[in-house]
């Protein structure tokens, strides 16, 4: 369920409310009534999201703003509030007023409703408190729906860029570093502009990487001499050389364990597009078209993200540390999985209590953890703050930290309390450092704290999660248990690869 | 000629408004009916009829009418006439 509540009365029985009704909303009944509502911590759980439409006049803006600081100061940390602004100023003065909104939110997120398509009607404000003309309900729906698709859709996780005639104009092999189009007028400003968009883009969250024929120093060197918006600090796994992009993605996918459902391949060349889509079926791509590619890109709702966590700032660190990691691998091909080349990545893994500090984290994990998550179980905020309250559970966050670096939290397991019994009901790992031992040492740390018990798994295989997970579960510590429907149970016991995993963290 | 065709286009304003009602309020009213004459017609029902009949009709309302119509003869009239 949604909620859209506001500072005036919305009508609530009105019919035009239909789409949203359609879309699971509940309409505000009471006027002006957003400030307890929002106050009220029961609602804050019903409701996956909630909206607020907020009209600013002369007589309620002081106040209003006043409010609107208090929600950004004391719900920022809650997800998922949507906060339209209309205002009957110009807009200048409004621009002048919402000044405070810049930059000091993260979470909450605000729209301005556009002046020109809101319509104001005095007799309405006067007689029933709604201040649009009865039209402008449809044209909130509207914008409130999209909002939705974009909250429900998965962003992508990978843009790969083609070089020449993507992130420049002309072909650096041919043209030279001197000639190619970029720059800050005519047709260089293209380009110039959509490199200012990726670089949006990465501070998000999106990694970026590139698959492109070219000599890879030019590459950078062009970087480097145009003073371009985008530089060689700004890819993560690039791969350029002559070899096929097929070949070259695949081995990005892979070295950061990122599915091609996820990710989204950018280039000017038809063919080359149509030769990676050929090997890589379920790959995205947009072909760069200097004269549409702004409108393609802004249609693209898996581009587009309301929250931001700190994770998500991190993750290019995160994936340089895989990249790292992945390059050390190869050179040291022979000695892999030896516990002595373990030892090396000097890793620490402490597992930790879920607390209001991490929560949205964890709540990320649970929601986009795919490849290596044993029930895919997706709880609403509600269900699992009811899993953390209840004594009957036990919850642990995993933090890791190797010689790269500080990777922060990036698994959880989740397990039910019985007689004489567990039953771990959650168990994920984020997959870029899947084979590092952690998922071994957590089944290790279990059964160390539940000695003389029953320890249960649950496997519920399904598309999302059915690569990966096997093979963790052909593992001797594990046998099967038990077969339903949907779910498969493993028993656990003790094994000699569990102590191997014990040795590498202690 | 003429009087059976203002019968006909009477008839659809009468059916346009019933649906209105039925739309609005999910009420079956007939020409007597009048506010607080159903749960579901109370003012703020009955603002949301006006609104429906300026979307649907193409038409507004001053002030005063707006205030004022609240009896299905009483909307029909004013409806009517500005059409």
């Amino acid at each position: 369920m949604h909620l859209l509540t506001s500072n005036f009365n919305l009508l609530h029985s009105n019919s035009s409310w239909s789409l949203l009704k359609k879309n699971n909303f509940h309409i505000d009944k009471d006027f002006d009534n957003f400030f307890l509502l929002i106050n009220d911590k029961k609602v804050l759980e019903k409701y996956e999201t909630i909206h607020i439409i907020l009209n600013f006049n002369y007589s309620n803006k002081n106040e209003l703003i006043k409010k609107v600081k208090y929600i950004i100061k004391n719900f920022d940390k809650i997800k998922n509030i949507f906060i339209y602004i209309s205002s009957v100023f110009s807009k200048k003065k409004s621009e002048k007023l919402f000044q405070f909104l810049d930059k000091k939110t993260k979470i909450i997120y605000f729209q301005f409703l556009i002046h020109k398509e809101i319509k104001f009607n005095s007799r309405n404000q006067k007689f029933i408190k709604f201040p649009y003309e009865i039209r402008t309900i449809e044209l909130i729906s509207d914008v409130i729906c999209k909002n939705i698709k974009i909250y429900k859709s998965k962003p992508y996780k990978l843009i790969i860029l083609d070089c020449d005639n993507t992130l420049w104009g002309g072909i650096l092999d041919e043209d030279g570093v001197k000639n190619l189009i970029f720059s800050n007028n005519a047709e260089g400003i293209i380009y110039k502009n959509f490199q200012i968009f990726l670089k949006s883009l990465k501070d998000k969250g999106f990694i970026l990487s590139i698959s492109s024929k070219n000599n890879e120093k030019n590459v950078w060197k062009a970087m480097k001499n145009r003073q371009m918006i985008l530089q060689k600090k700004d890819f993560i796994n690039p791969k350029i050389n002559w070899l096929e992009k097929d070949l070259n993605i695949t081995k990005i996918l892979t070295n950061l364990s990122l599915r091609a459902e996820d990710t989204l391949f950018i280039d000017d060349n038809l063919i080359e597009i149509q030769k990676v889509k050929t090997s890589i079926k379920s790959i995205n791509y947009i072909q760069f078209n200097k004269k549409t590619i702004f409108k393609t890109l802004n249609e693209d709702l898996r581009l587009k993200k309301f929250k931001i966590l700190k994770e998500d700032k991190i993750k290019y660190k995160q994936y340089q540390l895989k990249s790292s990691f992945e390059d050390l691998k190869e050179k040291e091909k022979n000695k892999l999985n030896t516990l002595k080349f373990m030892k090396s990545l000097k890793q620490k893994v402490k597992l930790i209590n879920f607390t209001k500090k991490n929560f949205d984290r964890a709540f990320q994990l649970i929601h986009k953890t795919n490849q290596f998550n044993l029930s895919l179980n997706r709880y609403n905020n509600f269900e699992l703050k009811n899993i953390i309250n209840n004594k009957d559970f036990s919850t642990k966050l995993v933090d890791f930290k190797d010689k790269f670096g500080d990777h922060g939290l990036i698994g959880l397991y989740i397990y039910k309390k019985e007689k004489n019994s567990i039953r771990i009901i959650d168990f994920l790992l984020s997959c870029r450092i899947l084979y590092r031992g952690i998922e071994d040492y957590m089944i290790y740390s279990i059964l160390n704290l539940n000695v003389n018990k029953n320890i249960l798994i649950d496997y519920k295989p399904s598309i999302l999660n059915n690569k990966l997970t096997p093979l963790f579960l052909k593992k001797d510590f594990f046998k099967i248990y038990k077969k339903t429907n949907k779910t498969k149970i493993f028993k656990i016991s003790d094994s000699k690869s569990l102590n191997e995993a014990k040795k590498i963290f202690n | 000629m003429i009087a059976n065709h203002s019968m006909k286009q009477k008839k659809s304003l009468i059916n346009n408004l019933n649906n209105i009602f039925k739309k609005e309020l999910k009420i079956k009213v007939d020409l007597n009916s009048k506010l607080y004459d159903f749960n579901q017609w109370d003012s703020l029902g009955n603002f949301n009829i006006l609104l429906a009949c300026e979307k649907k009709f193409g038409i507004k309302f001053t002030s005063k009418e707006f205030n004022n119509l609240k009896s299905f003869k009483e909307i029909s009239k004013v409806v009517k006439r500005k059409l």
